[in-house]
């Protein structure tokens, strides 16, 4: 093993810790929002300067990287998808955070009704797996897994269309708690853009890994439609 | 867009032909000459070239007989002279190589060198007659004649080991220099046996200039006639050169000792081929201690 | 990590010409520090400070403060120059073993230093092959003459020569600069192994290497020290101008 691939290894090993972090973020926002616990989304929002720290460092890092090694075909290809997989990923901690922020703002815990019409948990845990799967085809090098994303990235945005609807039934049904179904209404926005973060995590480990461009396919199939 | 005339090209492929061609010629040329020069000498000596001719010394006033003595007085002149001018050459060499510094020591030495190869052999025999035989008291001796081929053939020698010496990548030296070797180990080590095989090509040239040589033995060592061996090297002795030139000129009977004078003429060649082949096997030999490849 | 070379307010001339101007640096021990600039700069000409090459050259003159382990460098005996260049090995541009067997160019060293027991000598000829990662290839052809190695293999078997004598320092000059890529990445795996026991300079026109091996990095121009700093400093955001220039290829 050469020294590069030592520092690709312990590029990818920070990654992966920061993941967990991030993993972590989100399974404790989960437990959060099901079990109604203020101080664990607090925490949630104290951890994300670890997120962010760590996102910092490995923008360094990636940096010295590219300055030092000068890396080519599939080390540059694994230096560029490592750059944008941290910056997704710093994005998703912050949507788990904005996420808290909701849940540490209500005074009494959630409806379980509101939450359960709406799929709010369903949606959260979908999501939760879908960054959890996407750290173990990073990982594992398992493109198979990583191309599994899209179509629950479909469910996730079917789910978030009809959420307007139900979140206007659930108004009427629950007027004392508007204030609540508004905040979960938001949380599924939120959880939403977390679906479309994994989703650019997805095609970044595929191009590392294929050295497929999955994002261009679009646009050369229906040129016209994407410009 | 690329073009290919044919015109340009027609001239530049003629004129290849023909330089090619000249040079081609002359240098056949020169090797025809050569073996004109072989060729006239061996079909003319061949005839005379016996044992006895080889083993016995001449008689009838050097119309019969053979040239022993001065074929061993030769080989001795050449033995003492290289014995003494090679390891005085070789260690002048490293010194103007090696050791002194860029200056004025070294360009006098390299003028006094050029200069001394300048100089005709007979001033050389007329220096060597003054200090060897007459002011050192040596008289016409094999030493007298032996140090006076030894100064003749020095600045030969030391030329060659300066050049040789100078063609050893520096390379090598900082290599070892850098391995904490002195300057003394680098040249005994790595230096000199890299640059040996061609130290020894200038002693083949010596020896085959000193064989060669009459002039700065006239008056230090040959003689006209000796039946015998030397037995000391403060004795005289005749040398093959010499010999020639006396039985080519000075003979009673030109006509008689002509072939003679061509049977000696082809010893002097042979001999100077033979040691010249000795010389190549000691030169393969150490290039053979060199891993050069 | 200690500071092992130190140089204080270093001037080097050449005759009238003034190499290495009023240079002032301190290089880690068992850290790599490349030595980049443009030709001529004085880079290598600082590099065979340490070893005291440059006393090979006629007028040279050196002032200022060079030392190692804190002992001045220039105020020793004349005869402790060998032993100086004992403890300093160096590696050079061109591979150049010396034409003898592979064995006895690694045992050369050895036998400078009066070693002649020829277990020792073995013993360590084969250590110091297996340091430079030459031993498996080179094993069966030991009486072989260092000739009939690939350029690459040449350079290392140097290497090994160099390290046979236990130096603490280790100079390189362009070592990897007559060498194809594949022999180029060898070097430089093999510098960065041996990285771990020794204090290794190396001078280089290749910034990707510089950039690749080293952990200190040093700008020279027209005989002056522009700037040193931890290379990943000096690769993504240098303070001098100069190098800025330098090493993003602007120069000129």
């Amino acid at each position: 093993m050469t020294h590069l691939d030592t520092e690709i290894n312990d590029l990818k090993a920070e990654l992966s810790q920061m993941w967990e972090l991030v993993n972590s973020q989100l399974d404790k926002t989960q437990i959060s929002l099901a079990k109604f616990d203020r101080d664990l989304a607090l925490e949630v929002q104290e951890n994300e300067k670890r997120v962010n720290a760590y996102e910092l460092h490995i923008d360094k890092a990636c940096e010295d990287f590219l300055a030092l090694y000068q890396p080519l075909a599939t080390d540059l290809r694994f230096i560029l998808s490592t750059l944008k997989i941290n910056t997704n990923l710093e994005r998703i901690a912050d949507i788990a955070s904005g996420i808290s922020e909701f849940i540490s703002d209500v005074d009494t815990g959630f409806n379980p009704k509101i939450l359960d019409q709406m799929s709010a948990l369903k949606m959260l845990s979908i999501s939760v797996e879908m960054v959890r799967d996407l750290k173990e085809a990073y990982q594992y090098e398992n493109t198979a897994l990583a191309r599994t994303i899209f179509n629950r990235d479909k469910l996730l945005d079917a789910i978030n269309e009809k959420a307007s609807t139900l979140a206007i039934e659930c108004l009427d049904n629950f007027p004392d708690q508007r204030r609540q179904t508004l905040h979960v209404l938001s949380i599924i926005r939120k959880i939403e853009r977390i679906g479309d973060q994994c989703k650019n995590i997805a095609e970044e480990i595929i191009f590392y890994l294929d050295a497929k461009v999955i994002k261009h396919k679009k646009k050369l199939t229906e040129p016209d439609k994407e410009e | 867009m690329i073009e290919f005339p044919e015109k340009a090209d027609q001239i530049k492929r003629w004129s290849q032909i023909f330089f090619f061609g000249l040079a081609r010629i002359l240098s056949i040329s020169i090797i025809l000459i050569l073996l004109l020069i072989l060729y006239f000498i061996v079909s003319r000596g061949i005839s005379v070239i016996s044992w006895e001719f080889l083993s016995a010394a001449p008689k009838e006033s050097m119309t019969q007989g053979g040239i022993m003595p001065a074929l061993v007085g030769t080989l001795y002149l050449i033995f003492w002279s290289m014995l003494i001018a090679f390891p005085i050459g070789v260690m002048a060499g490293i010194y103007v190589n090696e050791y002194s510094q860029d200056g004025r020591i070294k360009r006098f030495i390299k003028m006094m060198t050029n200069n001394l190869s300048g100089i005709p052999s007979i001033v050389f025999g007329l220096f060597g007659m003054a200090l060897f035989v007459n002011y050192l008291n040596f008289g016409a001796s094999i030493l007298a004649g032996s140090l006076t081929l030894a100064l003749l053939s020095l600045p030969l020698i030391i030329r060659t080991t300066e050049e040789s010496l100078k063609s050893v990548d520096q390379g090598f030296r900082n290599g070892s220099y850098a391995l904490g070797a002195s300057k003394l180990y680098t040249i005994r080590k790595v230096v000199l046996p890299i640059a040996f095989p061609n130290i020894i090509t200038g002693l083949i040239l010596s020896i085959g200039r000193v064989s060669g040589e009459t002039a700065p033995i006239l008056f230090t060592c040959a003689a006209y006639f000796l039946p015998k061996l030397p037995s000391s090297v403060m004795e005289q002795c005749m040398a093959l050169p010499y010999h020639l030139y006396v039985i080519a000129t000075s003979g009673t009977d030109v006509a008689k000792t002509r072939p003679m004078a061509y049977g000696t003429a082809l010893v002097l060649i042979i001999i100077v081929l033979i040691v010249n082949l000795f010389a190549n096997l000691l030169r393969n030999y150490f290039a053979s201690k060199v891993k050069m490849k | 990590m200690n500071i092992k070379i130190k140089t204080q307010n270093v001037h080097l001339y050449y005759g009238d010409f003034h190499a290495l101007k009023d240079i002032s640096v301190g290089m880690y021990e068992k850290a790599v520090t490349a030595l980049i600039g443009p030709s001529g700069c004085g880079k290598s000409t600082f590099l065979r400070l340490f070893n005291r090459m440059n006393d090979l050259i006629d007028n040279v003159k050196i002032t200022g403060e060079i030392t190692i382990d804190q002992k001045n460098i220039y105020q020793i005996k004349q005869s402790h120059i060998d032993n100086l260049r004992r403890n300093v090995g160096m590696v050079f541009q061109k591979p150049n073993p010396f034409p003898k067997t592979i064995f006895e160019n690694v045992a050369y060293g050895l036998r400078v230093n009066g070693i002649n027991q020829e277990k020792v000598i073995s013993d360590q000829v084969e250590l110091s092959l297996r340091q430079a990662a030459l031993w498996e290839e080179v094993k069966d052809k030991l009486k072989k003459s260092a000739f009939e190695l690939s350029g690459g293999q040449q350079q290392r078997l140097c290497i090994a020569r160099a390290l046979a004598v236990e130096p603490s320092i280790l100079l390189m000059d362009e070592p990897a600069s007559a060498l194809d890529p594949i022999s180029t990445a060898k070097i430089e795996e093999l510098i960065f192994e041996l990285k771990k026991d020794y204090t290794i300079l190396i001078v280089t026109h290749n910034m990707q290497q510089a950039g690749r091996i080293s952990d200190y990095t040093g700008f020279f121009l027209n005989g002056e020290l522009i700037e040193f700093d931890e290379t990943k400093t000096i690769f993504t955001n240098p303070k001098n101008n100069k190098t800025e220039s330098y090493i993003t290829g602007r120069f000129g």
